[in-house]
């Protein structure tokens, strides 16, 4: 038996033999082993689409991906021109194609096809010509998939590839990046400008063929120590296209893309330093865009900042700067020195403040132990005095009651002075102490109607006399600010004397009024008056303007309201005529109480 | 007898400041009236038994200020009272650090002399026994309320 | 040898000589078979009340109507007298009024605290005074129901 094969036809030719002779051996052996169900299957399932479409152009067969993809069920398609299906503008991208595939040409190709229905889709398809055992061409099959995901990305790149572009190029100083062999990957246009060379030159250049000969050797070890130490820098003369040498501080990276190594840098022209900086911070930027290690970062930021130190100007600007704030500094101590003087003064004053609050605290803590005991003094004396009174009058009036019918008119006339006298003393003790008392009183301040208060004092007033005729007016009165109690006392006290002095007159006139033009309060009466040459005594304690016999009173009453005016801060004043009646003023001024 | 004013000073007429224990519907309406011919039906409250009593006592009067004006100024007690008795009521206010010291004032008509003894063992500040002749009672309560109100003195603070 | 001692009314315990003197009219003015007894200090009042002393002769118990204790005395004040007085089973029952000027918060909490009847302070105007022991008396007399063993 031979082991030789025959050899097989290679090549299209082989290939189109092959599928023939395939065809003409038994179909059925074919079908037995893939049977039509799992056939369906495969055509039906996945995302490719297939179709078979004659030489006039139309669907013979279509997968249910295709049509999915169309959104037209088979037994549409089917029959159909690709021209009705695929729409007028997809129809004339495709049909060179299928002009070519028509001629025998197996094509594929890429297209965004504006199909009907307003969409837009990306494919790539495939159109692979069917032919008989005799050559001839009887249609075609078409494989496409939707690439639209594939061509988004290939969108994303492309921008972003522009925007690196843009960024790289935006640098000032120049921008390089080339691999271990010294071919140049990228760089930035300020490089081709300041080198003078075009993209292309550059594309085929060495980083070496920038330099001149000695510092060729620099350049290269520097290049060295980047690739097996991370980074280095170094300073040298770059030369340009026209021979001109230009002083340049390059700074480099290793920077590894995958298992690959690449040298990435920038060089700062060193005739033009104040772009340093500006250039260290858009390398920066634009270094981490290359997803370089933060590490190395910051040891390139370090050397751009080393680049500043190392320029003798700056140092020595530095070292004026430095000296103007030593200066400063001598200059604040002396302020300083200043400031702490005035903060012992401070200090010390404060220390005074404090043990003048001290002294006024205890100042204040004997006024008030004094103010207890006058006024315990005041209630005792008070007490004291008056009982002995109580005496007096209790007696008397036991005398008159028990003795009644042995004494004769003088007699009884005698016990009730000294009953009188009694009631007055205790009269005259009360005042004593209302006066005394005042002055050592707080005072406290709210809002007094003053019209209210008038009528209520003139009704109890009146109550107790209600055999007379006695009438008051008020007149439009403002509300007053003070001391409620002892602005009753004031008005109380000069009503009291109003009624008191009108005793003789047929009817009692009683005016309470206010007058604008001065703020004053008055009480006005049709009473027995006053000759105004004694208006001074008015006021005084115990003085009287009339004899006893006339009227009586303890001569307390109008002290009393002098002390309680004065004490709001206003005034007390009196207007009269004999037997023309009299006015009291008082003013309350808001808030000026003592 | 000099006269009393037939009204109270209003300034001191602000809260319960008599306490009538009282079951008699008849007594409790003459003593009613009385306070209001005084005005001072404000000033008192009527309760007609013993346990409403000093229940009132008790929750009405504050301990952290027992003579505050909450505290009533005298308790009126009639001793045949339901539930509590008169006697078992004195005895329990005489007993309560709270409210010992409001004066009580027994008043019935009860002449027995246990009831006497008993009440003045508790503690009791006055026995008065209701008239009986009726229109007697009037005078009686006005004097009872005057000298308890006025005449009597209780601390301040 | 009961005696003058019999059926006391009302026991005056008073130092002030003029205030004694007007009460005590006040009190005999309207029912002069009123007796009272007048007792100077404290010590006096002890005597007699508990029948010691000058007063030995006393009968062993009193049931006077009232007794009108003034706290302000010589020897023994008023506040001892009437913590003895209610602390003694002989004459706690015995209605006893302190009438006193004094008006301290102090005085008035000790007297009801030792279980005092009624708390009076001496007005300081002579009609007020009058009218004050009027109504004591009116009251204690008339109106009040003392304990009066048989």
């Amino acid at each position: 038996m031979s082991n030789s094969k025959a050899r097989q036809p290679t090549g299209r030719k082989q290939g189109r033999q092959e599928e023939a002779a395939r065809r003409k051996s038994s179909p059925q052996e074919n079908q037995q082993q893939t049977p039509p169900r799992t056939l369906e299957r495969i055509l039906n399932t996945g995302p490719t689409l297939l179709a078979y479409v004659d030489t006039d152009y139309r669907y013979r067969w279509v997968n249910q991906a295709y049509e999915r993809w169309f959104r037209q069920s088979s037994e549409h398609i089917q029959g159909r021109h690709l021209q009705e299906n695929l729409g007028e503008a997809a129809w004339q991208m495709v049909q060179p194609y299928v002009a070519r595939v028509l001629g025998g040409e197996t094509i594929a190709f890429e297209q965004h096809l504006p199909l009907p229905g307003g969409d837009l889709r990306w494919v790539r398809a495939t159109f692979t010509p069917d032919w008989d055992a005799a050559g001839h061409i009887l249609g075609f099959v078409v494989h496409a998939i939707d690439i639209g995901d594939l061509k988004q990305s290939e969108e994303n790149l492309r921008t972003e590839m522009t925007f690196s572009e843009s960024a790289i190029n935006s640098l000032p100083g120049i921008f390089y990046l080339f691999d271990r062999t010294g071919r140049f990957l990228r760089w930035n246009r300020n490089f081709e400008q300041v080198s003078e060379y075009s993209a292309q030159e550059i594309a085929t250049m060495n980083p070496l063929d920038f330099f001149v000969a000695d510092e060729k050797g620099i350049i290269a070890n520097a290049i060295n120590t980047a690739f097996t130490e991370g980074q280095v820098r170094v300073e040298a003369n770059f030369v340009a296209k026209s021979g001109q040498r230009i002083p340049y501080y390059f700074v480099g990276l290793k920077m590894c893309v995958g298992e690959t190594p690449y040298l990435i840098g920038s060089g700062i022209d060193l005739s033009r330093r104040n772009e340093a900086e500006e250039t260290q911070r858009a390398t920066l930027n634009i270094l981490e865009d290359f997803d370089v290690e933060r590490a190395k970062l910051q040891l390139l930021q370090q050397a751009t900042m080393n680049i500043l130190e190392d320029f003798d100007e700056e140092r020595q600007n530095f070292q004026m700067v430095q000296k103007a704030t030593l200066n400063l500094l001598e200059d604040m101590h002396e302020e300083r020195h200043q400031l702490d003087l005035i903060q012992r003064a401070l200090l010390n004053m404060l220390e005074d403040i404090d043990v003048e609050r001290t002294r006024a605290e205890q100042a204040r803590v004997l006024l008030e132990a004094v103010n207890k005991e006058l006024e315990a003094f005041s209630y005792s004396v008070s007490h004291d005095l008056r009982a002995p009174l109580r005496a007096i009058s209790g007696f008397a009036q036991a005398v008159v009651e028990d003795y009644e019918p042995r004494l004769d008119e003088e007699g009884k006339q005698f016990l009730g002075l000294i009953q009188h006298n009694a009631h007055k003393m205790g009269q005259l003790i009360d005042d004593l102490l209302t006066f005394s008392r005042l002055g050592r009183q707080q005072m406290s301040e709210s809002q007094i109607d003053m019209d209210g208060m008038v009528r209520a004092v003139f009704a109890e007033l009146a109550a107790l006399a209600p055999d007379r005729k006695i009438s008051l007016t008020v007149l439009a009165v403002p509300p007053a600010h003070g001391d409620k109690a002892m602005i009753r006392q004031v008005v109380a006290n000069l009503i009291a004397n109003a009624i008191k002095f009108t005793r003789t007159r047929e009817k009692a006139l009683i005016e309470f009024g206010y007058l604008p033009e001065g703020g004053a309060y008055y009480v006005k009466d049709n009473g027995v008056g006053f000759d105004m040459q004694y208006v001074g005594k008015l006021f005084g304690v115990f003085q009287r303007l009339h004899s006893i016999s006339e009227f009586e009173g303890t001569g307390v009453g109008l002290a009393l309201v002098y002390r309680i005016i004065t004490r709001h801060g206003g005034r007390v004043w009196a207007t009269g005529q004999e037997q023309q009646g009299a006015t009291f003023f008082f003013t309350l001024p808001e808030r000026e109480a003592v | 007898m000099m006269d009393k004013p037939n009204q109270m000073d209003p300034v001191e007429a602000e809260n319960v400041e008599i306490v009538i224990i009282e079951d008699d519907l008849n007594d409790a309406e003459l003593i009613l009236q009385v306070f209001r011919k005084l005005n001072l039906t404000g000033q008192c409250i009527f309760l007609k038994d013993g346990a409403e009593g000093l229940d009132y006592l008790l929750t009405q009067t504050r301990y952290v200020n027992p003579a505050s004006r909450s505290t009533p100024r005298v308790v009126f007690l009639d001793l045949k009272l339901p539930s509590i008795d008169g006697i078992e009521v004195l005895r329990r206010m005489k007993a309560d650090e709270r409210i010992k010291r409001i004066p009580v004032v027994v008043w019935t008509s009860s002449t027995a002399e246990q009831d006497l003894k008993t009440a003045y063992d508790l503690g009791v500040n006055s026995y008065v026994t209701k008239p009986t002749p009726f229109d007697e009672l009037t005078n009686i309560v006005k004097e009872l309320i005057w000298y308890w109100l006025r005449v009597n003195k209780l601390p301040t603070r | 040898m009961t005696g003058q001692n019999s059926t006391v009314d009302i026991i005056l315990v008073e130092d002030d000589p003029n205030d004694a003197a007007l009460i005590t009219r006040v009190f005999k003015k309207h029912n002069l078979t009123n007796k009272i007894v007048l007792l100077k200090d404290g010590a006096e009042a002890l005597e007699y009340l508990f029948a010691t002393g000058r007063y030995a002769h006393n009968p062993s118990h009193m049931s006077p109507k009232v007794v009108l204790l003034d706290l302000k005395l010589p020897k023994v004040d008023g506040i001892e007298v009437l913590k003895r007085l209610k602390a003694d089973q002989r004459t706690k029952n015995i209605p006893v009024v302190v009438l006193t000027s004094s008006s301290e918060d102090r005085d008035i909490k000790t007297a009801y605290d030792l279980g005092v009847n009624s708390y009076v302070t001496k007005p300081i105007k002579f009609d007020d005074f009058a009218q004050v022991v009027s109504q004591l008396r009116m009251y204690w007399t008339l109106i009040n129901k003392p304990y009066e063993p048989s």
